[in-house]
Parts: structure tokens; C-alpha cells; sequence
């Protein structure tokens, strides 16, 4: 096995493992906010990429200008499902919210079925089309391009999170909910904004994905379980955390299916996962509920 | 209580008395039209596919192009040793599911069909079959390609399809005619659940007898987000040619992720590739489709029929016809052979005759069809397709062939 096919591996995996992050950092969000596990997730981006899809299909908008529609309709899908369907429900057992966004998981990807048919869709964009070489490693520029939005997409949520009234206000909901409905924050309103940038999220990168892979209304699963074990091995609840579990799960998939025979690709991942959570059983950074 | 217990009984009585003259009136239909002389019936066959649910797509267009042979049938004056007797076919939904199609099975033969065909996906088909023989009914496969469905010594299925070991064996016989001295490595990548695998396992085996040499054997799960790594390693081991196997969105990224990574080969085969022989392959990769063969069934191009039937297909349905409903097309018209010689509704005439069929007049890129002991077709065999100028063309064998085969591909 030569150098270059291992730094061809690692920069795939990084560019990889920053898309499962920002699906992870949605995830980790909403759970940290709500304490609700979010398996409607994987359909969200889903429509994250039809509205990409079909941006590009009928209008021939760029996919990278598409980004802001899906993350704008995203956002209000999360926040009606969240005001209209999770808010009266969000003192009831977690068991309950949890079969309920399975529920809202399997409308969303049966509509997207009789709406959009089982069809697999891509779109061809004519200047991404060749990689960038750099030295003996070849950049693929969709992934590039998904990396580095989701750096400033990053970026900005933390901005958010970290410095506006708005961040202090979630962040006060998630640690405790009690106390911040007291002090004169609106709760129910701050738990809709935190689902919705949740949703947004899922749908960005969704939009990020769609130049270089296929979406279908199942595609969502695929996506699912890597961003639970992102965001899970980050520790669920942490920002930070998500996006390096994404790389870590990033890194781990392409050096594995470089080196390893077979398909043993898709096991060393989980097993990674299994191991990690056996040693820090709250994950890398630990949970994020105190440090939001 | 007692006032609606009389309401209900009263219904039911009424029901009944419905059916027993309903039963009387059948019973002597037959004689008076017997006296009368030959009066037009129909013929119920059953076609169980997913008319519903992800395989909706296809499993509608084999059935589609089995009612178009059976119009056709109709129209030319239907099944003359049964007096004219007209095809009808009733339509059953496995919705891709085995249990579906076994139910369906039993639904269809109640119903009074004498002879079923399906069911698209070969784990629906192979439970049908079951079932369809435990019921002693004829079945016909319309599109199931796994060998095991006729390995388990049935009398009452048949198959017309080339079956995956055929597909896999007409791939190393093509590819000793083939092979030239410059090209001396092979790689293949296929999907790893049975599908992929079989044919990998084929390849592998037999490859030597091409004169090639198996450089890599690179498996992936098919639902891999990101296959730029297995790439990798095939460009590693630096083939002349790749063989790929395995179902549309997995082999589709798999060419894309070759172009991105700017890895050349000297040619892209694949073996019953379920991206390659697709048309929305070539529409999702232009250019980057060009010269990429796939060993898999087709119509025959140079039977004047097959444009007839595809015009038909294409004004009546709104859509091409495409490889998988050219042979729900064949089963239709091999349907109405076997009745016209059979000469009978008898479920066991009827398997009688299919036993001797010998069926020339199809649209396929094969000899007569017949089949042998385990119900397979003899004849079946696949054909290699090149996509050249944004068009899927049968390349070889050279008699069926409507285009040159560009191999090895030119190099951009």
C-alpha cells in the first residue's frame, strides 16, 4: 500500500467526517435543548435534499445558493413539527417522544414516497465534476465544498449559541428549563427556534451532500445511525464534540476501507463506537448539558 | 337486538340465495353454448408483481408489457384450439414481499387462474414457485435471475431469463473471444450481500480461463455513503479492465468516484449491472457513461418485431420499454403458444405442453426458447451492451449485434 493512497484516504475521510458532523451537530442540539432523541433527523435532511434537487432540476439554481431555501424551509419545518407535534408532549416519558418522531420519521418518508416516487435522483453539476489535484492527492470538490460550509455553518452556530441573547436563552432552556421559564425566557419559544436550527441543520447538510450523492426517500437512514454514533461519541448534547466524533467517524471509515479486506469497513466503525463508549461511557467530551 | 339479528340474517339469507342461483346459472350456461356451438371464454392467467411499495416502477412495467402481448393475442383472434378463447390477465400485488406473493398465489389460483408468472425480485419469486407447486398450477418467470429457484426439482416452473450463473458464464466465454494481448488484469468490485457476491465468486473462480488475472477484489455494503477509498484500492492494484456488479446507486457512485478520482481503465464491464443497463444512467452521466459495457438481456435489435413491440409499448404506456418488461412481453406471447398447443384450461395439459415448448417467435436476443428438465431455457444468454453516444446498443455476439464494440475504450 502506497503513501499517497493513505493521504488520499485521510483527506476523504476528514472532508467525509465533516458532513456526518454538521447531520450530528443537529442531533446534539435538539437533544440538548429538549432531552428529546430525534429520529425524525435522517428524514429531515432528506428534504433538506429534495428542496436542493429540485432547486437545481426546475430552476438550475446553484446547489450552494439552495443551501440558504433549505435551511430557511428546514427551520420552519422544525419549528411547526415542534410547536404542533413534540411541545405537547414534552413532559411525557422519553419513551413516548421517542416512538413519536419515529412516527413523524415514517410520514415524512412515506409522503416523500407517493410525492417524489422511490426513484434514486442526482444532479449534474458540470464544474464540479473534476477533482482538484493536489500533490499525488485528489481533492474531490463537492466534498471540499461540504466541509468548509460546514466550518462556517459551525461557525455561526456557535457565534449564535455562545455570544447573542437568543444563544444565552437556549442555552439557559437546556440547563435548566425550570429556572430560565422563571427569569422571563419563553421556553416554549426557545425550545421551537432550537428544534428548528436542529431541523436546519439536517437540512443544510443534506443540500451539502446532494452534489455528490443520491437522494430517495429512504436515503435518510443511511445518514441516521452514523449521525447517532457521531453525535453520541462527542458526547450527546456537545457542539464541539459532534463535529470531531464526525471527523474521528470520518477518518475512521475510509483508513478501514483502505486497509482492512472485505467489506470490514461498516463493523470497525461501530466497534470503534462500542469501544470508545466502554472506556468514557458518556463519550469523548462527555455529555453536554452543562456546557451546551 | 332481536330486530337487528333479523336485519342480519335476513342479508345474509338473501346472500346466499344469490350465490345458489348464481351457481345454477354458470352450471348451464356451458351446455346451452355447447349446443349453440364455439362461444368465446377467457382464459384468467395471474401476474404477481410489486404493483405497489419501492418496486412499484418496474414490477408495473412487466405487467404492462404482458397485457400488451396478451391484446395482441386477443386482437389476432385469441387462443383458436380453445374456439377463440381470450387471454385475460388478473394482477396480483406482492408488494416485494415473499409472503405477499404467496398469498397471492393462493388468491389468483381461487380465482381460476391456470397458469401464474412474477414476481420481479427473487426471493418473492422463489416462495411463489413454493407455492404455485404445492397448488400444482403452472408458473412461469417473468424476471427472478436467482439459479436456486429451479434447484429444488419443481415440475411446474419455468424460466425464460438467463439465470446469474449463465450471466456470470456468458461474461468468461464472452471474454476469451474477447481479451486482447494488451489487456492482461482484471479487478472487480461488487456489492457484498448474495447478489454481488455470487458473481464475484464465479469470476474469481473461472477468470483464469480468460487469460486474465484477478489483481483485486474489492467488496463494499451498497449502502455506503462514500466509496472513494475501495476505489482507491483498485487503483492501487492498477487493472487494464473493471468489472463491477451490483444495483444502480452503489454502481453509479462507483463510476463517479472513478472519474473524480481520475483513476483509468482500459474498460468498465459490468455483469446484470443494475446501474449499467439502466437509461437514467446515461442521462445522470453523460459523457462519463461512454464505452461502459454491461453483460445482461435486451431485446433482439435486429428482429424487426422488437421496434414494432417498443413503439406499441412507448404510445400505449407513456414510458420505453425497458429490459426487465421485454420478457413480462415474451412470457405473454410464450403464455398463448403453450395454451394453443395445449388445447385445454387443464392445469396439467397445459405444464404437459410447456414441457415441449419450442417458442422461435420471441423478441429476444436468443435462439427458440425450450426448456429442460428443471424448467430453465436452454437458450438463455445474456448479451454485452456498450452505451456509445448517450445510446445503450447490443455490441456481441456479433449476430445480434447492432453497433461495433469500442474495447479497449479510447483514452480522453
Amino acid at each position: 500500500m502506497n503513501i499517497s493512497a493513505i493521504f488520499q484516504a485521510i483527506t476523504d475521510g476528514l472532508l467525509m467526517g465533516g458532513v456526518y458532523g454538521l447531520v450530528a451537530v443537529g442531533l446534539t442540539l435538539i437533544f440538548g435543548v429538549m432531552q428529546i432523541v430525534n429520529f425524525a433527523h435522517g428524514a429531515l435532511m432528506m428534504l433538506g435534499m429534495y428542496v436542493t434537487y429540485w432547486a437545481f432540476t426546475l430552476l438550475g439554481i446553484n446547489p450552494y445558493v439552495s443551501i440558504l431555501a433549505s435551511i430557511c424551509a428546514l427551520f420552519l419545518v422544525g419549528f411547526i413539527l415542534q410547536r404542533f407535534f413534540l411541545d405537547p408532549i414534552l413532559n411525557a416519558p422519553q419513551h413516548n417522544q421517542l416512538l413519536l418522531t419515529l412516527g413523524i420519521m415514517l410520514v415524512l418518508e412515506n409522503l416523500a414516497l407517493v410525492l417524489w416516487s422511490p426513484d434514486f435522483r442526482s444532479i449534474k453539476v458540470e464544474w464540479l465534476e473534476q477533482g482538484i489535484l493536489l500533490g499525488s492527492v485528489v481533492l474531490n470538490k463537492p466534498r471540499l465544498l461540504a466541509f468548509v460550509f460546514t466550518l462556517a455553518i459551525t461557525a455561526v452556530l456557535y457565534y449564535v449559541l455562545k455570544k447573542t441573547e437568543l444563544g444565552r436563552a437556549i442555552q439557559a432552556a437546556s440547563q435548566e428549563r425550570e429556572g430560565a421559564h422563571l427569569v422571563g425566557v419563553n421556553v416554549r419559544h426557545i425550545n421551537g427556534i432550537a428544534f428548528g436550527i436542529g431541523a436546519a441543520c439536517a437540512g443544510a447538510a443534506g443540500s451539502l451532500i446532494m452534489p455528490f450523492y443520491f437522494v430517495s426517500p429512504g436515503v435518510g437512514h443511511v445518514f441516521l445511525l452514523r449521525a447517532f454514533v457521531v453525535a453520541i461519541l462527542g458526547g450527546l448534547g456537545n457542539f464541539g464534540g459532534a463535529l470531531v466524533g464526525g471527523l474521528i467517524i470520518g477518518l475512521t471509515e475510509s483508513l478501514s476501507a483502505l486497509l482492512l479486506p472485505g467489506s470490514l469497513k461498516e463493523m470497525v466503525v461501530y466497534l470503534l463506537f462500542v469501544g470508545i463508549l466502554l472506556v468514557r461511557p458518556t463519550g469523548l467530551f462527555g455529555g453536554g448539558r452543562s456546557n451546551g | 337486538m332481536s330486530k337487528a339479528f333479523r336485519l342480519v340474517s335476513f342479508f345474509v339469507s338473501l346472500l346466499l340465495a344469490g350465490t345458489l342461483l348464481a351457481g345454477c346459472g354458470t352450471k348451464e350456461k356451458p351446455k346451452e353454448s355447447g349446443k349453440a356451438g364455439q362461444q368465446a371464454t377467457e382464459i384468467k392467467i395471474g401476474a404477481i408483481h410489486p404493483l405497489t411499495g419501492n418496486l412499484a416502477y418496474e414490477g408495473k412495467a412487466i405487467r404492462n408489457a404482458l397485457e400488451l402481448a396478451f391484446e395482441e393475442v386477443n386482437a389476432a383472434g385469441g387462443i383458436k384450439s380453445l374456439g377463440g378463447a381470450k387471454l385475460k390477465l388478473i394482477d396480483g400485488d406482492n408488494q416485494g414481499s415473499p409472503e405477499k406473493a404467496v398469498t397471492e398465489v393462493q388468491r389468483l389460483v381461487k380465482e381460476g387462474a391456470v397458469i401464474l408468472t412474477g414476481c420481479y425480485t427473487s426471493s418473492a419469486t422463489f416462495a411463489a414457485t413454493q407455492e404455485a407447486e404445492k397448488l400444482k398450477t403452472p408458473f412461469v418467470v417473468t424476471i427472478a435471475s436467482a439459479p436456486n429457484i429451479l434447484e429444488r426439482g419443481f415440475k411446474y416452473s419455468f424460466r425464460v431469463q438467463p439465470n446469474a450463473n449463465v450471466f456470470a458464464k456468458n461474461f468468461i466465454d464472452y471474454m476469451k473471444e474477447l481479451v486482447t494481448p494488451d489487456i492482461k488484469t482484471a479487478a472487480i468490485m461488487h456489492e457484498d450481500t448474495l447478489f454481488g457476491t455470487t458473481f464475484a465468486d464465479y469470476i474469481e473462480k473461472h477468470i483464469g480461463e480468460t487469460g486474465l488475472k484477478l489483481v483485486a477484489r474489492v467488496p463494499y455494503s451498497n449502502q455506503s455513503p462514500n466509496l472513494t477509498a475501495e476505489i482507491n484500492k483498485v487503483a492501487a492494484a492498477k487493472p487494464d479492465i473493471l468489472i463491477g456488479t451490483g444495483y444502480y446507486r452503489d454502481q453509479t457512485l462507483m463510476v463517479k468516484t472513478l472519474k473524480e478520482q481520475k483513476v483509468k481503465v482500459k474498460a468498465i464491464i459490468g455483469i446484470a449491472n443494475g446501474a449499467f443497463s439502466d437509461p437514467k444512467f446515461i442521462d445522470e452521466l453523460g459523457k462519463d457513461a461512454e464505452y461502459i459495457m454491461d453483460v445482461n438481456y435486451c431485446h433482439n435489435p435486429k428482429n424487426s418485431k422488437s421496434k414494432e413491440v417498443m413503439e406499441k409499448y412507448q404510445q400505449k404506456y407513456g414510458s420505453p420499454l425497458s429490459s426487465h418488461a421485454v420478457y413480462g412481453y415474451v412470457v405473454g406471447k410464450l403464455i398463448a403458444d403453450v395454451l394453443e398447443r395445449a388445447g385445454s384450461t387443464d392445469k396439467e395439459k397445459i405444464r404437459e405442453a410447456l414441457t415441449k415448448t419450442n417458442f422461435a417467435d420471441h423478441i429476444l436476443p436468443n435462439k427458440e426458447i425450450r426448456f429442460n428438465e428443471a424448467g430453465e431455457n436452454v437458450n438463455a444468454a445474456g448479451v454485452i451492451t456498450q452505451i456509445q453516444n448517450g445510446k445503450k446498443l447490443v455490441v456481441y455476439p456479433g449476430e445480434y449485434a447492432e453497433a461495433k464494440l469500442i474495447f479497449p475504450m479510447p483514452q480522453q
